[in-house]
């Protein structure tokens, strides 16, 4: 999907997408990609960048090979997109539906049974007309963390109470901003205007 | 209007037209959607910018690791200078997203081609420096990037999101250090009062030239990347900055400081020239930050040269 950038030959190793799940009755969602050589590297590098905080459980990472994605506007210029042939299976389905900021930018919302990945794309339409964009992967190209306790204490744990905070949960030493503030004598900005 | 100089062959007024609207409805572009080439250029540069920032700075603090004064002080610090490498890590990964490669980014930064922040070259001459740049350096930081997690581009403003949380750590223990220094012997005084004389100004400098001088500021704005100036952010910084300085019995190096009318702290002249020199690496530690990168590059080589004949075993016995 990415538009070449330079004419360079991309020596890099392959792009996984990593998925990410922040609790077990919680979908996978797409947090971004990794370059990696093998399925563990894929894995370890995903939970260094991705896991540094807060929570998760699980990790997934498919290699950009294995996956098929198209928007609305995308399928009407090359409806043959849906013909795309592969592997008949479980199919994994990912939906963008907002383009507001966001943490994520595509949730895992189940898997259908499909002749390929054309015919998984296909019933990710129907089953979600609305999407802004498709996402299809089969289940046999993920790699995924495993469950067991050791896992999640060796690789989720760490980061678990490594939660965002707001800058304002840490306050000021004293409470001369604060104090200024309410009595208008500081404006929380140099001047209005601009994007909220 | 679009610019016509931002629209490049092969571009269409149309595309621009649904691009700008996009931005003005405030969407969130990623990386598989159709981008102008100028806005591509840009966040690749701001965004590896930014990232050689984070990498690099970790060599000013880094050093001072070995003669943290206390167990507490030298876990926190080794905490934030590994927080640093990992927001390198984030913003490559964003910048990657649209079409650079790692190894164009680094061979740039170890080339010296590409730019870093300039508060970087400047040297750590005592243990209150650590806690000056968390409290200013990290600050002014916090002010730039809690803007650009607004940003038009998702993965570099939900790179922010996450960076701007573990920078407000580092802001918070960097005030700390200096607000028990600021209440300490005449010695932990003079101590970070020297480093505010010697911070304030290139904690000033960093947020970028005054926007009469900042060339690419239009197009960041129109465009939704940069939802700030670079003025706008600094006057936020000292607002904020200005007070609490005073308040923890410090004084700071600009005579011409004074609140208006308005509430707004306002600065003296900057003296621009050393900001300058500083960027171009005639003045500062330039060469010896790039020297240290370099030397940390090469040394890893191994590491990278295992990684790739173990990638290259998994592909060999899988098609076996």
């Amino acid at each position: 999907m990415t538009q070449p950038h330079s004419p360079r030959p991309d020596t890099q190793w392959p792009r996984w997408e990593v998925f990410k799940q922040d609790a077990p009755n919680r979908p996978h969602q797409a947090v971004g990609s990794v370059h990696a050589g093998d399925p563990q590297h894929a894995l370890l590098t995903a939970r260094n960048v991705f896991v540094r905080r807060p929570a998760a459980v699980s990790l997934w990472a498919v290699r950009e090979a294995d996956l098929l994605t198209a928007t609305p506007e995308e399928l009407a210029a090359r409806p043959e997109v849906l013909e795309t042939p592969g592997e008949a299976g479980t199919y994994h389905v990912g939906l963008k539906r907002t383009h507001k900021r966001s943490m994520t930018f595509v949730d895992l919302v189940g898997t259908v049974e499909a002749s390929g990945p054309g015919d998984a794309l296909r019933q990710a339409r129907e089953g979600h007309p609305d999407a802004l964009t498709w996402l299809v992967f089969p289940e046999s190209a993920v790699v995924r963390t495993d469950e067991d306790p050791g896992t999640l204490e060796s690789w989720f744990a760490p980061a678990k109470d490594k939660t965002y905070k707001q800058q304002q949960f840490y306050g000021v030493i004293g409470k001369h901003v604060g104090e200024l503030k309410r009595e208008g004598r500081m404006p929380g900005r140099a001047k209005e205007g601009g994007q909220p | 209007m679009t610019q016509p100089t931002l629209i490049q062959p092969g571009e269409t007024a149309e595309q621009h037209a649904a691009f700008e609207a996009r931005i003005a409805r405030g969407e969130k572009i990623e990386p598989g959607d159709w981008m102008p080439a100028e806005y591509r250029r840009q966040l690749i540069r701001m965004i590896s910018q930014h990232a050689h920032s984070e990498v690099v700075g970790m060599l000013p603090e880094g050093e001072w690791i070995t003669r943290a004064p206390s167990l507490k002080r030298k876990t926190i610090l080794i905490a934030k200078v590994q927080d640093e490498a990992g927001h390198g890590q984030y913003l490559y990964h964003a910048a990657e997203t649209l079409g650079i490669s790692r190894e164009e980014m680094l061979d740039a930064l170890l080339s010296g081609r590409a730019k870093y922040s300039s508060i970087f070259n400047y040297p750590t001459l005592t243990w209150a420096d650590v806690g000056m740049i968390g409290w200013l350096v990290d600050g002014a930081a916090i002010k730039n990037q809690t803007m650009l997690a607004g940003c038009s581009y998702g993965p570099y403003s939900r790179a922010m999101v996450r960076i701007c949380s573990e920078e407000t750590f580092h802001h918070k223990q960097g005030k700390e250090m200096i607000v028990a220094y600021a209440g300490g012997t005449p010695e932990q005084r003079q101590m970070a009062q020297d480093a505010l004389n010697r911070w304030w100004w290139p904690a000033l400098m960093m947020l970028g030239p005054h926007d009469a001088d900042s060339p690419n500021t239009g197009v960041l704005t129109r465009w939704g990347i940069k939802l700030k100036t670079n003025d706008e952010v600094r006057q936020e910084f000292i607002n904020e900055h200005a007070p609490e300085l005073l308040e923890a019995g410090l004084t700071i190096p600009d005579p011409d400081l004074h609140q208006d009318a308005d509430g707004n702290w306002r600065h003296g002249p900057i003296h621009w020239d050393e900001f300058w020199a500083v960027v171009k690496g005639q003045q500062g530690l330039n060469r010896e930050r790039l020297g240290a990168r370099r030397e940390a590059h090469e040394d890893g080589a191994w590491v990278r040269e295992a990684l790739e004949a173990y990638a290259a075993r998994q592909v060999a016995q899988a098609a076996d």
